[in-house]
């Protein structure tokens, strides 16, 4: 059953950031979405995941579906003091991970470099229960080998579940696989 | 009568407010909220001198006018500025009335320094409830107000922000700072809540720690208070508000020095350590 169909839709806010666009996503499939800066990437990601109204056309998402979503800018505060394990929890991320995440719980979010709070924060969101994936730039902070990383995380997810994929690496998106959108400003 | 029948009642009421307002000023600052301390208190004072006034005991008025001005605050979703407005507010209202009502001023002046040893079971009834409350909703609140402040983006697709988790917080918070404000004082009560956890939040490796470290804090506090402002004869709202700075202070300097002292036997960066 797809999980969620786009038809004639636009997003933005005060005014269409892209032209109207149709597409379906199905349960294990990757779409990217890409696109020149402007083009509304991000809001279109918000649109699809029910965070904004669309500016135009309509979202059907099949019911009950859940999101793990991933901002463009992760939010870390500097005054909380939570342990990579502490995060973890609170998305009710299993205890068990892989030695590289495993290697970062017992220290403070706030003293990771931006590539292991990056690699922290898509783990969490791969391992939270969710029929969609949204990432927002999900390279950003990492380095090569933490694209790597990424795209060995992402191929591992769990059976059924879809990824939308906002990047401006074009060949990040093809490594996942992914069936891409080219984004068009309106 | 002696010296521990007269304080015995008044001690534990201190106590328990102290180690409540240290607890709920964790999520307090975790969600950036922390000036509502001083707003609510605020408020409630103004309330509590409202009601004697009007001949409604304190101890239902502050509460009963905190809880108004959390749910208005939230409701008109004015952030920073509302608690801006209550601290503007409250004062206004607590000094006129001071002035200008019999038995105000010498109220006033309790509810800004405090009026801990004029305690009753009263007061020991009402916080009691907030006793078990907390710890009971601590593991909810805290995992709602958490995610909420990391997670919004993932919250709102899901649709999950818990708002009424978030409403039951703010009720809380203030029903737990109108009665620190007619236990501790105004400025006691802020200071419970900012310093234990500006202090655990900045130097606790994680939350579990920096709960303990938290309520540390505000529990050293209140006793070092509590024995110089009756060792001394001072007004014990100042005296906890200066044991508090000193101890968080000292707190600080401590875990500077044993960092430094770790990067100098391992070579480790002392602020990763």
């Amino acid at each position: 059953m797809t999980l969620l169909v786009a038809r004639q839709l636009q997003a933005g806010h005060e005014r269409a950031l892209c032209a109207p666009l149709d597409f379906e996503l199905a349960p294990g499939e990757t779409l990217g979405l890409r696109g020149p800066n402007g083009a509304g990437k991000t809001t279109l990601l918000r649109t699809l995941t029910g965070q904004i109204p669309p500016f135009a056309g309509s979202v059907t998402r099949r019911p009950g579906l859940r999101f793990a979503v991933q901002a463009q800018h992760p939010h870390r505060p500097r005054d909380l003091p939570l342990s990579a394990r502490d995060y973890l929890a609170l998305l009710g991320t299993p205890a068990e991970a892989p030695a590289d995440i495993a290697a970062l719980f017992s220290k403070r979010i706030d003293r990771l470099s931006g590539g292991q709070f990056q690699l922290l924060h898509l783990w969490a969101l791969l391992s939270t229960p969710g029929d969609i994936l949204a990432l927002d730039e999900p390279t950003n902070n990492l380095d090569p080998q933490r694209i790597d990383r990424l795209l060995e995380l992402l191929a591992q997810r769990r059976p059924g579940v879809a990824a939308l994929v906002v990047s401006h690496d074009a060949d990040f998106l093809e490594r996942t696989g992914a069936r891409v959108l080219t984004l068009e400003p309106s | 009568m002696s010296a521990l029948d007269v304080f015995a009642l008044p001690f534990l009421n201190g106590l328990l407010a102290s180690l409540l307002l240290g607890g709920i000023g964790l999520l307090l600052f975790a969600r950036r909220d922390w000036l509502a301390a001083l707003g609510i208190s605020q408020i409630a004072a103004a309330g509590a001198l409202i009601g004697t006034a009007s001949g409604i005991p304190a101890l239902l008025a502050a509460p009963a006018t905190a809880l108004v001005a959390a749910d208005l605050k939230r409701r008109l979703q004015l952030g920073a500025l509302g608690y801006g407005v209550m601290i503007l507010a409250g004062w206004s209202t607590v000094m006129l009335l001071a002035a200008n009502t019999p038995l105000g001023d010498a109220l006033a002046h309790a509810l800004v320094d405090g009026q801990l040893y004029f305690t009753r079971v009263e007061h020991l009834a009402a916080l009691l409830p907030l006793a078990v409350a907390l710890p009971l909703l601590w593991k909810r609140l805290s995992r709602a107000l958490l995610r909420a402040r990391l997670f919004p983006e993932h919250e709102q697709a899901n649709g999950q922000p818990d708002r009424r988790l978030q409403a039951l917080f703010e009720w809380l918070a203030a029903l737990l700072l109108a009665l620190g404000t007619l236990t501790l004082g105004v400025m006691a009560s802020f200071a419970l809540v900012l310093l234990p956890a500006w202090t655990a939040s900045r130097l606790a490796p994680n939350l579990r720690l920096a709960v303990l470290l938290c309520l540390s804090l505000a529990l050293g506090a209140y006793l070092i208070a509590f024995e110089l402002a009756l060792r001394l004869d001072q007004p014990f709202g100042p005296v906890l508000v200066a044991s508090a700075l000193i101890l968080c202070a000292l707190t600080r300097a401590g875990h500077t020095a044993a960092m430094k002292l770790t990067h100098e036997r391992t070579g480790t960066p002392h602020d990763r350590a």
